[in-house]
């Protein structure tokens, strides 16, 4: 394991609405939730090993203030990269992710905050097209449009994920802690070029 | 553009209109809604009235604005903006925003120093003006330290009538003591040398003594222990149980022949026994100090003062009830910091649970209720720092002598127990617990339930597992950065209150409420009933609290952050916080994921809550309690975080807070 700095710490929180899985994305990537499913996340400090490095990431969920904007504000103080979650069955979502949580850490935390856009529940659109239920597995939301969206909105990256199979899961928050250190070009090459000691 | 932006758009506008009429010195008046109609309009006019503001600020305030705040804001306003159509209005109080918070951010900290340092001098104006000024100044922290400096005031009245009771019994006391002996007696008696002065004495003044002299020239040297004279000795007693943090209360027993020391568990007969007033632990004089933390220290003896009792008992009293007399009267002296720290450890003294509930409708109540919980903030550090009345103390060179003798004494015993006093406590430390219920459990268990009622003991436990996590986090900031942070660093005990406030009332809270669970828990492997012990904590006295708690714990957080990172310039704070990080209670939690956590708890109650609901069929005799208990934890969590939505001194305060948050 390389040698990490103990400060060099990216907040990455997780935003979205309500029942659209971040807990769920949460709880799988640091794999408590094998098996099981929790009901809540608890802020965490962790290691992520970057191939080449590792950092160290504290993670958040906004679970349970989706209501509380002065608490959610107290949450994003510091926020090093943010992960916009929606759910691929249900487009009002994606809309919410559109006007109210973009706009909103972007006016928290400034405009060029970094942030990938995660599709959840991405399972659900294999168990549609099982059960030949065709019809409705149009209604969800298309990848393509997604990623045209995400471009629109100058997200870092945008994955289609599934939690409850640990599909993708890994890769959004590698792209997030590489979102950040994008921003960060003093800590940069230290950390992709394992120079950091 | 959606309702959201415009309300914040509003809300700044809001703001900038207080925050206007704050700097311009009237006092402050209600936000009329009519102003924010015109949602078109909004957005430029805003920008005009900050801008207005902060002019006005410049005349006030020459050191307000910086140079880079201007380019800043030059900068954002000739950015191309990236949203998408209309988001004009969206940039636009983001803008301002930023513009307040500069200001604000430049502007209010150091102002507030100099105007408290100012007002230390006119301390003669009464309370309602001062209310007026301080809402003149705009700044939230100015007000605290009106309200702390209004309670000091109010405390010193109160205990300056106590301490004349108290100095009486002492003057006379000590006459007594005069008369017996006087000090060139006592010196030339040969007996005091033999090393059974206590005895010798005890004999003369006719009063019993307590184990702990034994013990204290043990571990002090018994050379000097003579000088120290007896009404010095229980309050160097007092001194070493708030560094040693084990507030235990011995008084000496005689007991039964069947008694056992509790830690060495030999016999007590024969030797000195000691007992626990708190506790009631028994043990030896000499295995005392190896014995852990009082367990009930929240029921401390010597919080309460003993008014009545003391001139009952006057002449007759034993050393125990001497020393609280006396660690009253000392207590007014200026302490070491680590005096105050011990204070803040247990329950702050006059707190009374107010039974209201907090949200009324007239402003006068709210104002009162927030005046009444900060009182409770400050009333642990404000009661420590009386001015002193000298003439009590004697200012010969003996004194001056065994205190700086018991002082080092005391620095030497603390290291030794410094370690320990963490590591004893079960809530500290990490266990490795199954994750959840169905893993735990053996099948043969499960095997009449199903899987719904499993689903609801995994929650259940789940709960009662994060339960103690969240214990685990708020004793890790009292035990290892609040304890680090007054030891190590010898940083004022204010500023440690600041950065954590109330949290010695938040880990008493949610350690009863743990313990209630774990009882429950701890009754059978399937927990039938929990709506019940949720239902108690989130109501009546309990649930008025925790929302009095956690309330000032929420509205605290954007200060408790801004000085953290403050102090986090200093360098040697940060090899500090880099120093716990590498201890592995903390699971490399700084504090400020530990103060965020704290916040983040009473957000999820109505998670888990819920979860618990959904896997309890309607019919059970639980149900209907968690769904009292679920709307009672809503309307709890709803009450202080929409505080701001109430009143406008609320709002103000609020806003205040939204903006330091950033900075």
């Amino acid at each position: 394991m390389a040698a990490r700095s103990p400060f060099a710490r990216c907040k990455i929180v997780v935003v979205g609405d309500q029942f659209c899985g971040k807990t769920l994305l949460l709880n799988s990537f640091v794999n408590k939730g094998k098996g099981h499913e929790f009901a809540i996340f608890e802020s965490c400090v962790v290691d992520f090993d970057l191939g080449s490095s590792t950092i160290t990431l504290s993670l958040h969920d906004i679970s349970g203030q989706e209501d509380y904007e002065s608490m959610r504000n107290l949450t994003y103080a510091d926020a090093d990269a943010f992960v916009v979650c929606y759910d691929v069955s249900k487009r009002e979502t994606l809309k919410n992710a559109e006007f109210k949580w973009l706009p909103e850490i972007r006016s928290k935390c400034g405009e060029d905050i970094p942030f990938i856009l995660v599709g959840c529940k991405a399972d659900l659109r294999q168990i549609l097209h099982n059960n030949d239920l065709h019809k409705k597995a149009l209604d969800l939301v298309s990848i393509k449009e997604v990623e045209r969206l995400a471009a629109r909105f100058g997200a870092y990256a945008f994955f289609e994920c599934s939690a409850k199979y640990g599909r993708n899961v890994r890769q959004v928050f590698e792209a997030s802690t590489k979102a950040w250190l994008d921003t960060r070009e003093d800590l940069y090459a230290y950390f992709t070029e394992g120079l950091y000691c | 553009m959606p309702g959201t932006f415009k309300r914040q758009a509003s809300k700044v506008w809001q703001s900038v209109r207080s925050i206007g009429h704050l700097r311009s010195h009237s006092t402050c008046s209600p936000v009329q809604e009519e102003d924010c109609h015109e949602p078109e309009q909004q957005s430029t006019s805003v920008r005009e009235k900050s801008e207005a503001t902060v002019k006005s600020d410049d005349d006030i305030n020459v050191n307000v604005m910086s140079p880079q705040c201007d380019v800043e804001l030059k900068e954002q306003l000739g950015r191309p903006r990236t949203m998408s159509q209309g988001a004009e209005d969206v940039n636009d109080a983001f803008v301002v925003k930023q513009r307040i918070r500069g200001t604000l951010s430049v502007g209010t900290l150091p102002r507030y120093q100099g105007t408290i340092d100012a007002r230390q001098d006119s301390a003669s104006s009464d309370l309602e003006s001062r209310k007026d000024r301080s809402t003149a100044y705009g700044s939230y922290l100015q007000l605290q330290e009106l309200i702390k400096e209004h309670d000091k005031q109010h405390e010193k009245v109160v205990s300056d009538k106590y301490n004349d009771e108290i100095l009486k019994d002492f003057m006379l006391r000590k006459k007594r003591t005069k008369a017996r002996m006087s000090l060139t007696e006592f010196l030339t008696d040969p007996r005091n040398f033999q090393g059974d002065e206590d005895q010798s004495l005890a004999g003369k003044h006719g009063r019993s003594i307590s184990g702990k002299t034994d013990s204290e020239k043990k571990s002090s040297s018994s050379m000097f222990n003579f000088f120290r004279k007896p009404s010095q000795r229980p309050r160097n007693k007092e001194k070493h149980k708030d560094k040693s943090k084990s507030t235990h209360h011995f008084v000496a027993v005689s007991v039964s022949n069947s008694a056992k020391c509790d830690y060495c568990d030999k016999p007590l007969v024969n030797k000195d026994a000691v007992k626990c007033q708190v506790c009631s632990i028994n043990t030896h004089d000499t295995c005392k100090e190896s014995i852990g933390p009082c367990s009930k220290v929240s029921k401390h003896p010597k919080d309460k003062p003993p008014a009545g009792s003391l001139r009952d008992k006057k002449f007759s009293v034993s050393t125990s009830e001497l020393s609280k007399a006396i660690s009253f009267t000392v207590k007014d002296k200026p302490r070491p910091l680590s005096f105050y720290y011990g204070q803040n450890s247990k329950s702050l003294p006059g707190y009374t649970v107010p039974k209201q509930p907090p949200i009324t409708s007239t402003i006068g109540r709210q104002r009162r209720e927030l005046f009444h919980a900060l009182h409770r903030q400050h009333s642990s550090s404000s009661c420590g720092s009386q001015p002193i009345n000298e003439e009590m103390e004697d200012p010969s060179s003996q004194t001056n002598i065994s205190e700086t003798l018991s002082g080092s004494m005391e620095s030497l015993d603390e290291d030794a127990t410094d370690d320990a006093h963490y590591e004893n406590d079960p809530d500290l430390v990490l266990k490795d617990e199954p994750e959840s219920w169905s893993v735990m459990v053996d099948k043969k268990k499960k095997k009449g339930l199903s899987k719904l009622d499993i689903k609801r003991q995994d929650v259940i436990y789940e709960m009662i597992q994060t339960e103690k996590h969240h214990v685990r986090t708020l004793k890790i900031m009292q035990k290892i950065f609040c304890h680090g942070m007054r030891n190590e660093l010898n940083m004022d005990p204010n500023i440690i209150d600041k950065m954590f406030p109330m949290l010695s009332e938040i880990i008493e809270i949610n350690t009863s409420f743990l313990n209630a669970l774990k009882f429950r828990q701890g009754r059978s492997v399937v927990v039938d009933k929990i709506g019940d012990v949720l239902v108690e904590q989130f109501s009546g006295e309990n649930g008025e609290r925790m929302k009095y708690a956690y309330g000032i714990f929420c509205a605290h957080q954007a200060e408790a952050v801004a000085i953290y990172k403050e102090y986090k310039s200093d360098k040697k704070f940060l090899a500090f916080i880099k120093k716990c990080s590498q201890n592995t209670l903390c699971r490399r939690w700084s504090i400020q994921e530990c103060i965020l956590a704290v916040t983040h708890r009473i957000t999820k109650y109505p998670l888990l809550i819920e979860a618990i609901i959904k896997a309890t069929k309607a019919n059970k005799a639980d149900y209907p309690l968690l769904q009292e208990a679920n709307t009672l934890v809503k309307v709890w969590s709803n009450t202080f975080v929409f505080l701001g939505n109430s009143t406008t001194f609320y709002r103000i305060i609020i806003v205040l807070h939204s903006l330091y948050a950033n900075i």
